[in-house]
């Protein structure tokens, strides 16, 4: 069962509870300004064992392309509805 | 008729609004009627949430509104289950006896003190995971 | 094709929220879902009609209209709205208050849910 996490910000996160969540199968999605979470060296994001998704129209929104990224998949809004209706059976906004 | 598990967790404190619409979906839940499914809800106070979980606030004398103590009260009264996050509760220094309760409503039921672990469970388990 | 259900509490202007939840509202709509959403709180200021379009400028009202003709149900909490001086006859055309057994009862048949709390 995949768990999303969605993280829309640089430093309004949750930080606590995304550090202390433990579930199987977990995947975060950055959006809005968590996508600079990608480029943040300790960023908590990065310290969980998680597939990483960002999404490419806040990338750009901000100046960034798919380009700059690395360890993290790039979505769309399109590909990120199939997640949600996919793969994410539960998700939570931190 | 299936059980459906609402988690409702409630970060801050003293946001007036915030931590009250938590509880006030957790009663939400447990008020609504279908044929086959009914809610089961639990509001877990945790990070600076578990402030919202100590007895003596008067905030009705400071402000003059119903404050977030008066509202946990009555979610006992309405069998919302209530949790603390033990960790949260030690950091911020708020023992077990600080914590209040709905006694003088005819509760028994107090706040449920649980370690993280346990509401990670919880988290993984429930049906529906609201984060306010 | 599913049913997602999103509820929020956020403000509609000074954050980005609205607009992500509305694009993917659009997104998900476009690919034969349905998309319900519940205002909370504060959100519900994003109901009101005539929000007057800047030039280049998020325009919620108008994304709302156009969301709703494709599909979405979107609502508003009754008790919040009234506390903050908006009527139901103030709302956007097509959107009704409703108290918050709606959401359960929707989330209780939907494929998927998301809720956005506080900031």
């Amino acid at each position: 069962m995949g768990f999303a996490v969605f993280v829309n910000s640089i430093n309004c996160v949750d930080v606590s509870t995304l550090e202390r969540l433990n579930v199987d199968d977990l995947s975060i999605v950055l959006v809005q300004d968590g996508v600079y979470h990608v480029f943040i060296k300790d960023s908590p994001v990065k310290k969980k064992n998680a597939k990483i998704y960002v999404l490419k129209e806040d990338l750009e929104s901000r100046g960034l392309s798919a380009e700059n990224v690395s360890d993290a998949e790039v979505v769309d809004y399109s590909k990120l509805v199939d997640l949600m209706m996919g793969e994410f059976e539960k998700m939570v906004w931190l | 008729m299936a059980t459906k598990k609402v988690l409702i967790l409630v970060r801050s404190n003293m946001k007036e609004e915030v931590p009250n619409l938590g509880i006030d979906h957790a009663m939400g839940a447990m008020a609504v009627f279908l044929e086959d499914v009914e809610f089961q809800a639990t509001v877990a106070f945790i990070n600076s949430g578990v402030l919202n979980c100590m007895k003596g606030q008067k905030f009705l004398d400071v402000y003059g509104v119903e404050g977030v103590e008066n509202v946990i009260k009555l979610a006992l009264a309405s069998d919302v289950r209530i949790v603390a996050c033990k960790e949260d509760l030690e950091k911020y220094g708020i023992s077990e006896e600080m914590l209040t309760d709905a006694k003088e409503l005819g509760v028994e039921t107090g706040i449920e003190v649980l370690p993280w672990e346990k509401i990670n469970e919880e988290i993984k388990e429930a049906d529906y995971v609201l984060f306010f | 094709m599913g049913t997602l259900v999103i509820g929020i509490l956020t403000r509609p202007y000074g954050s980005t929220n609205w607009a992500f939840v509305l694009n993917l509202a659009k997104a998900a709509l476009e690919k034969g879902h349905k998309v319900k959403i519940w205002c909370s709180g504060d959100a519900n200021f994003i109901l009101k009609k005539n929000q007057k379009p800047f030039a280049k400028k998020f325009n919620y009202e108008s994304q709302i209209k156009e969301l709703i003709e494709k599909g979405l149900e979107i609502v508003g909490c009754e008790s919040c709205h009234l506390m903050r001086g908006i009527h139901e006859e103030e709302f956007i055309e097509g959107v009704p208050s409703r108290t918050m057994t709606w959401f359960f009862e929707n989330i209780a048949t939907a494929d998927r849910v998301l809720f956005i709390g506080e900031e």
